[in-house]
């Protein structure tokens, strides 16, 4: 079992990718760690705050720890659906680390995807958004060109 | 590392993913090549699906909506490994990884057989 911390670097090191925001907008999508107790979650979540990803890190699999998580934090308001819920395994042969752990390490991935494309055929849909100043999550109207959550604002 | 020898690469794919076509599929089949062992390809949109799902469920990564491509190798005596899944993250990151793997010591272990 790998500490926390390690874990947080590996994912820094070798998860860890700007990809063009998901559907949204024309801005960078970047990973962002999310403050949580004894686990690993991160966002993929553009310039403009609109979070395509969130994805929990760990050494096994825990996809109802990680539905549990979501529907804590994001409440009812943002329906999570099991189709947009999917997994990875990361040996170490892939993420080009086989030098520092052996065969059987893995890091389990479990993705959220906040489908924009499915949101965005009703016109007041709500989505999740991150802060760009406190990096907290909030929901707004998915149209939305705020940027800052309501104690940031 | 890998004390069993290769039988199959088995590719789980859809032509539609910049994931899987080229990035995964094209860098699999000449794997396989060069190894001498043939490269199955299970396209999900059409009636290999249902072996896909077959080797997803048993093997990989499995979900309603299961990320595509996922790698697995057969191996003689029968067993397979669930080798690469593709990155959700990015289409640089599924290329840097098919890479990695073409380079890595598993990969060296069987050609050595
Ligand atoms: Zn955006
Ligand atoms: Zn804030």
């Amino acid at each position: 079992m790998q500490s926390l911390k390690d874990l947080k670097h590996l994912v820094q090191n070798y998860l860890n990718i700007q990809s063009k925001c998901y559907g949204h907008c024309d801005t960078v999508a970047s990973l962002n760690f999310l403050k949580t107790r004894n686990r690993l979650v991160a966002t993929f979540s553009c310039e403009n705050g609109y979070v395509s990803r969130i994805i929990g890190y760990d050494n096994k699999e825990d996809v109802s720890w990680f539905k549990n998580y979501l529907r804590r934090k994001l409440g009812d308001r943002i329906q999570i659906d099991d189709k947009d819920i999917r997994v990875a395994t990361r040996h170490p042969w892939d993420l080009g680390i086989e030098n520092k752990f052996s065969e059987d390490f893995f890091i389990k991935e479990v993705y959220w995807t906040q489908n924009y494309r499915k949101l965005s055929v009703n016109p007041n849909a709500l989505a999740v958004f991150q802060c760009l100043k406190c990096k907290n999550l909030f929901i707004q109207e998915l149209s939305s060109k705020n940027s800052l959550c309501e104690s940031c604002k | 590392m890998q004390n069993k020898k290769l039988k199959a690469i088995h590719v789980v794919y859809a032509n539609w993913c910049p994931h899987c076509m080229p990035t995964t599929v094209e860098p699999m089949k000449k794997l396989a090549l060069e190894l001498g062992v043939p490269c199955y390809l299970y396209d999900i949109d059409t009636d290999l699906v249902s072996k896909a799902d077959e080797l997803v469920k048993k093997y990989g990564d499995w979900s309603d909506d299961y990320i595509i491509p996922q790698v697995f190798f057969e191996f003689e005596d029968g067993t397979f490994k669930h080798v690469l899944t593709g990155y959700s993250e990015g289409v640089e990151l599924t290329r840097k990884a098919v890479n990695n793997l073409l380079n890595s010591e598993l990969v060296k272990s069987l050609k050595n057989k």
